[in-house]
């Protein structure tokens, strides 16, 4: 359970991407396109920016544990780098605190390789 | 409020069953407790009429009164509320606010993330396209399984067809709704619209 600021703003972006995998699920169901919707995965939870994506630049980004979707400019410094930065989205990676609570909340652990 | 209430030989003879049997429920079971008039009489609404038709209907299958009752009623929610918000910017926020009360420490707090999300967007759904002189009605009730979430707006009809192309327009959808809950319905009509979402403690 996050007790302090910045393990809440970690787990809430894992909620975040939580959801997200849900919403990937639902697009692959629906099959209309390659490209679905998602909610920004920054780490305030009134954030209600959505981001186009695909899905293959999506599952790139789930590669890796610790690495979230955020809307440019929604980055914050204290638990995560940008990784990659692009007009759609930004690809940032959780160090820290936050980078501990992204493997343990990943909703993929036990997906095989 | 304003509805006919029935005195309790009215509602024996419409049950077909004795007034005693109804003040022998009330007394051993607390199967509806009907308001007093001013005499002290008991006066019964249509919907505890409605329960004890259902829990009559229940004991001719053969079960208790106490059970019938309970499964005539329907589980019931652990917390309740129902607040009114003003059509504004913060209004999310007091929904997101509202939530938390319900819910309490009672929840995860991954659970009442997801339960703050749904109200949220349930909510900026009734800003963008309800009436803004109108307030925005809340209920939410807190089951040991799940969350029922009502939120209802006043303004035009709206539909799903609607709400997409809105969406394409900058407006939101109800993806979201649809990802976290269990089930959900929209009722709208030229008054105003209803959403109602059962969010399951573990969705999925």
């Amino acid at each position: 359970m996050p007790v302090d600021r910045e393990a809440r703003k970690g787990a809430n972006e894992a909620w975040f991407r939580g959801l997200n995998e849900r919403l990937e699920q639902r697009a692959a169901q629906k099959e209309q396109s390659d490209r679905f919707e998602i909610v920004c995965e920054c780490a305030l939870e009134e954030c209600t920016v959505r981001i186009e994506i695909d899905v293959a630049e999506y599952e790139a980004v789930r590669a890796g544990a610790k690495q979230f979707i955020v809307a440019p400019g929604h980055a914050d410094g204290t638990l995560e780098r940008v990784v990659v930065s692009g007009p759609r989205f930004d690809i940032v990676e959780k160090f820290g605190d936050a980078g501990k609570i992204a493997e343990i909340e990943n909703p993929r652990n036990g997906d095989d390789e | 409020m304003g509805a006919a209430l029935l005195e309790i030989g009215a509602v024996a003879r419409e049950l077909g069953i004795s007034p005693s049997t109804l003040r022998t429920w009330e007394r051993r079971y607390r199967i509806v407790l009907p308001e007093r008039g001013a005499h002290g009489e008991r006066l019964y609404s249509s919907d505890q009429v409605q329960i004890l038709r259902r829990v009559l209907a229940l004991t001719r299958t053969g079960l208790r009164a106490r059970a019938a009752h309970s499964a005539a009623v329907g589980p019931q929610p652990l917390r309740s509320a129902r607040v009114e918000l003003a059509a504004s910017a913060d209004a999310s926020q007091l929904a997101r606010r509202a939530v938390d009360e319900v819910l309490g420490q009672s929840v995860s707090e991954k659970f009442a993330f997801y339960v703050r999300l749904v109200a949220t967007e349930l909510v900026q759904n009734a800003v963008l396209y309800g009436s803004d002189r109108e307030p925005i009605e809340i209920e939410l009730k807190a089951f040991s399984d799940w969350v029922d979430l009502r939120v209802g707006n006043a303004g035009k009809r709206l539909t799903l067809k609607s709400l997409r192309s809105r969406r394409r327009q900058g407006g939101r959808g109800l993806e979201i709704v649809d990802a976290l809950a269990e089930a959900w319905s929209i009722d709208t009509g030229p008054f105003g619209t209803q959403i109602a979402v059962r969010v399951p403690k573990e969705p999925d």
